[in-house]
């Protein structure tokens, strides 16, 4: 497996683990009264860029080291052509997604939805583009295009 | 799989060049080693630019490096269509 379907790999699972972490905190928000529930989405939103982009940054420098360890190779200092091609389709693939659940989200609150279900669905469609991200990075470095 | 339409012959002309490696041919044509890999395993065609250049390396004309198998075209049919082109 290359480096970069490893380090995507790792990154997928990073997300995940942030992600659950504060979903799972955000939850128990349901209760919350109309006017302070944006407020504490907004919060959330904030604290899981913050979190994911510490997370990410710290786990990456990690998983360089292991792997310069364990491959005796470091990693690419640079990105060719191949790098930058799979680099486009995969933001590609993320933008599908992300356009896709935004218009879900907003279909939400176009049939008279809660706004929890709304934010539930924007944070959800945050999640899987992340996913698609790197899945779309570990499908094109694996099979080739 | 997606079947890659370009075949190459750059490992055995790495053999044939002083046993070059992959990390070498890579750092004369500016790319990084994977991509010299995914080339040779073709699961990656490379751009026109890059195709001359590994030629320029080999001091070979590119259709002795590349060569184009169109759909349901076997090895011989594209020979033919190469010598056609000559």
């Amino acid at each position: 497996m290359t480096y970069h379907s490893k380090k995507a790999i790792v990154s997928i699972l990073t997300s995940l683990l942030v992600f659950l972490y504060l979903f799972i905190d955000i939850q128990g928000a349901g209760s919350a009264g109309v006017e302070s529930l944006p407020q504490l989405w907004g919060v959330f939103f904030l604290k899981w860029i913050v979190i994911e982009v510490l997370a990410k940054m710290v786990i990456l420098i990690v998983f360089n080291i292991l792997n310069r360890l364990a491959t005796r190779e470091a990693e690419p200092s640079f990105a060719d052509e191949r790098d930058r091609m799979i680099e486009l389709k995969a933001v590609r693939n993320f933008c599908f997604m992300f356009s896709f659940g935004f218009f879900v989200a907003m279909g939400a609150l176009a049939i008279h939805q809660p706004l929890s279900v709304m934010f539930n669905t924007l944070a959800i469609d945050f999640f899987l583009s992340g996913l698609v991200l790197n899945l779309s990075y570990i499908f094109y470095y694996q099979r080739g295009f | 799989m997606k079947k890659n339409l370009v075949k190459n012959n750059i490992r055995q002309l790495r053999f044939m060049k002083h046993e070059m490696t992959q990390q070498q041919l890579a750092d004369r044509v500016g790319v990084t080693r994977q991509t010299i890999v995914a080339i040779e395993k073709e699961k990656y065609s490379p751009s026109l630019e890059l195709a001359f250049l590994i030629a320029q390396v080999f001091e070979l004309p590119l259709e002795e490096i590349f060569s184009f198998h169109p759909q349901g075209t076997d090895s011989s049919q594209a020979t033919s269509l190469e010598e056609e082109g000559k």
